[in-house]
């Protein structure tokens, strides 16, 4: 249940993002110990823009965020 | 069956969707003294219209001289002659004052120097009927869905709006032939709900995600318009979907026309620039499927790009870096991220993609839904945004001309629910709970589905056989071999498999309910695609190549019923304009 409903919570309306937090979901989620499952809870609450924005290197974060952010940018290559 | 209890809601009206054009019907009801409810499956800042990026068109006239009769012309050139001329009137007449509007909401436009609201070009955006090159778009930096979908809900929920959110919307329920409602399910706790509604406003979007590559995002199944055609109505002028020129080769994601607007260019392998060769004078600014259609032509004849020489390179590395970070942000990111490419030294990899739906469920001007090719009026229904087709873009869509439609639209659906509600009694007729059953046990069916295909197989199918059969480029044996294809598809839906049951957070049993409205939206395409022997707009047939108007200049109106098979009725296209303050556009050949 629990994954099902973040993955509704990765559809950020944008595709970039959607295809992004998805494979992020499937791929790397369900293996991440728990204090990472929870720190990817919080990123996906955050406004569709300032995801997109901390993906783009547009905006400062928390370095919490960092392992998310890093894998993230390099889930395409 | 199992027996579902349902919660029952009462409302004057109810708004599906919450994207731009839901939530400004939405803020208009509840400026009024009538009741509203907006139910979204989807927070509504996170519905597909926080991805437009370029801008919002409206002949604001504040880079230099313009007239609205001139978004007028482009629109209806634009359209290829398939728009309504009176829907385009009242678009383009009433863009200005609806942008202005948005602006006092609170939507953070660029600005000029001079602190007007800053407009950039867009492909198809001319002066004096095609003279000159048009600054008419307006943007909020790059973010100006995203911009106007926060605004207008912050404002509905200044007003008495009931937002039902991550609510999904099973079916449409009728009593005679009159919508009263709509039955739902709420994600959260599973809960089965009725609201009853003297009217139903349709807002739910575009189906992009009929197809492989395309720019939408997830949540653009088009659900609503799958509700239609279970109701036994017709969608119209489905065979026209919009290929954006440049999705990025592989993932889809869009490189907006603003690139292009700033100043970017196509190449091919010869390293040719080659849109002069096709529009002479609007270049790499010639509308989408005229741009679109020359990148399939240079890669059919073997001048692509990459391994497959199976695209073209879209370049900004001319530019300076300023104007990219400042006007274009996030493309370089973009593409980096999405192609591994450094746009400010090299190249981007891009491919004709997915972009837009021209077709959807058939409006009048006053955005009533119409049961047939002659008019008549379905009670108790309206619809609106890219799930309706009203039908301001015809055969083909101009960039940023969407954004108006939803908030135009949006405006006008308000104001027509208002007049429709003032003359009727507060009283909601009692439901047929005949009818209710009938859509539970579709729901419960589909619930307990224990087939032997999965949804994302099946969805994967279907995305790929669109992608195939129903191409920028169509032609008959293309289209047969699409619609065999999609019929075995649409008949492997009773064979699916849904492993989870639950009721709660069952995303497994949301996408097989979006699927069957993708896979009745694909027919609906294909069919309609094969019955247009013509080529107008966005809709190239290779055997038809060239625009009919003596037999096809005319709305196609399709049915698919439940087992799949189609039915088709025409409407004449709308030549009248609606006032004298402008002259119909007269028929001509479109040139760019
Ligand atoms: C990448 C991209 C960039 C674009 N840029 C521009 C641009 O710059 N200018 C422009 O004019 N156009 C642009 N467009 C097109 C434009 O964004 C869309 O046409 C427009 O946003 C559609 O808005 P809408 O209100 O019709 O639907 P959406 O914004 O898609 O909203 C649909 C709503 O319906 C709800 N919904 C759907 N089904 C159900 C259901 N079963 N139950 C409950 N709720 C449901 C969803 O939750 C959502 O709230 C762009 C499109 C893309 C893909």
């Amino acid at each position: 249940m629990q994954i099902s409903k973040l993955k509704w919570k990765c559809r950020k309306g944008v595709r970039e993002l959607d295809i992004l937090l998805t494979r992020y979901l499937e791929n790397v989620f369900l293996t991440s110990p728990i204090i990472e499952q929870n720190i990817f809870k919080e990123f996906l609450e955050k406004d569709t823009y300032e995801i997109l924005d901390i993906l783009m290197d547009k905006k400062n974060f928390d370095q919490k965020y960092g392992k998310i952010v890093t894998i993230l940018r390099n889930l395409n290559k | 069956m199992e027996s579902y209890k349902i919660k029952k809601h009462k409302h004057d009206a109810i708004v599906i969707g919450a994207g731009g054009s839901g939530l400004r019907a939405t803020m208009g009801l509840a400026q009024s003294k009538h009741s509203v409810a907006c139910i979204s499956k989807v927070f509504p800042t996170r519905s597909h219209t926080v991805a437009a990026q370029g801008g919002i068109s409206g002949a604001l006239g504040n880079m230099g001289e313009d007239d609205w009769r001139w978004h007028m012309y482009d629109t209806v050139k634009g359209s290829d002659w398939l728009g309504d001329q009176d829907s385009i009137e009242y678009m383009c007449k009433n863009a200005v004052e609806s942008i202005i509007e948005l602006e006092h909401f609170g939507v953070p436009f660029s600005r000029t120097e001079e602190g007007k609201i800053y407009q950039r070009p867009f492909g198809g955006m001319t002066t004096e009927y095609g003279k000159g090159i048009a600054q008419r778009t307006c943007a909020a930096a790059d973010r100006t869905g995203h911009a106007i979908l926060h605004t207008l809900y912050t404002q509905s929920l200044k007003n008495d709006v009931d937002f039902f959110i991550e609510y999904f919307v099973i079916d449409l329920v009728y009593d005679d032939g009159k919508c009263v409602g709509v039955l739902a399910w709420c994600l959260d706790d599973g809960s089965i709900h009725l609201f009853q509604s003297h009217l139903v406003i349709l807002a739910t979007g575009g189906y992009g995600r009929a197809y492989l590559s395309s720019t939408s995002a997830h949540t653009c199944t088009g659900d609503g318009n799958g509700m239609i055609l279970r109701s036994g109505l017709p969608l119209q002028d489905m065979e026209f979907i919009q290929f954006h020129p440049t999705g990025i080769y592989g993932a889809g994601c869009l490189i907006t026309e603003g690139a292009r607007g700033e100043g970017g260019y196509l190449t091919n392998s010869d390293g040719e620039r080659f849109m002069p060769k096709y529009a002479p004078n609007a270049k790499d600014l010639a509308s989408r499927d005229v741009v679109s259609r020359a990148m399939q032509i240079e890669i059919n004849e073997g001048r692509g790009v990459g391994e497959d020489k199976d695209h073209v390179l879209l370049h900004l590395e001319h530019l300076d870096d300023e104007i990219i970070q400042s006007k274009l942000p996030g493309i370089a990111e973009t593409a980096k991220i999405f192609s591994g490419v450094d746009a400010t030294k090299e190249p981007i990899p891009v491919i004709p993609t997915v972009h837009y739906n021209m077709g959807g469920t058939p409006t009048n001007f006053n955005t009533e839904v119409l049961a047939n090719g002659s008019g008549q009026v379905v009670e108790g229904l309206m619809a609106i945004g890219e799930a309706a087709c009203v039908s301001v873009h015809g055969a083909n869509r101009l960039g940023s001309n969407s954004l108006l439609d939803l908030i135009v639209f949006g405006r006008s659906a308000a104001e027509r629910a208002c007049e429709i509600l003032d003359k009727k009694t507060k009283n909601h007729v009692s439901i047929n709970e005949a009818a209710l059953d009938k859509i539970l046990s579709r729901f419960d069916k589909i619930r307990n589905s224990n087939g032997g295909i999965r949804t994302a197989e099946l969805r994967d199918k279907m995305q790929r056989a669109m992608q195939r059969y129903a191409p920028v480029y169509r032609d008959k044996s293309t289209l047969e071999k699409g619609i065999e294809i999609m019929k075995d598809n649409f008949r492997d839906f009773n064979n699916l498999s849904v492993s989870d049951k639950s009721l709660i957070w069952n995303t497994d049993l949301v996408e097989s309910l979006e699927l069957n409205n993708l896979l009745y939206q694909s027919l609906a395409t294909l069919y309609s695609a094969y019955n247009r022997t013509e080529s107008r707009g966005s809709h190239a047939r290779e055997d038809y190549p060239d625009r009919d108007d003596k037999e096809w200049l005319k709305h196609t109106m399709v049915w698919v019923d439940q087992d799949g098979n189609s039915k088709f009725d025409y409407k004449p296209v709308e030549l009248r304009t609606l006032t004298d303050e402008v002259e119909t556009v007269a028929l001509k050949a479109r040139t760019y």
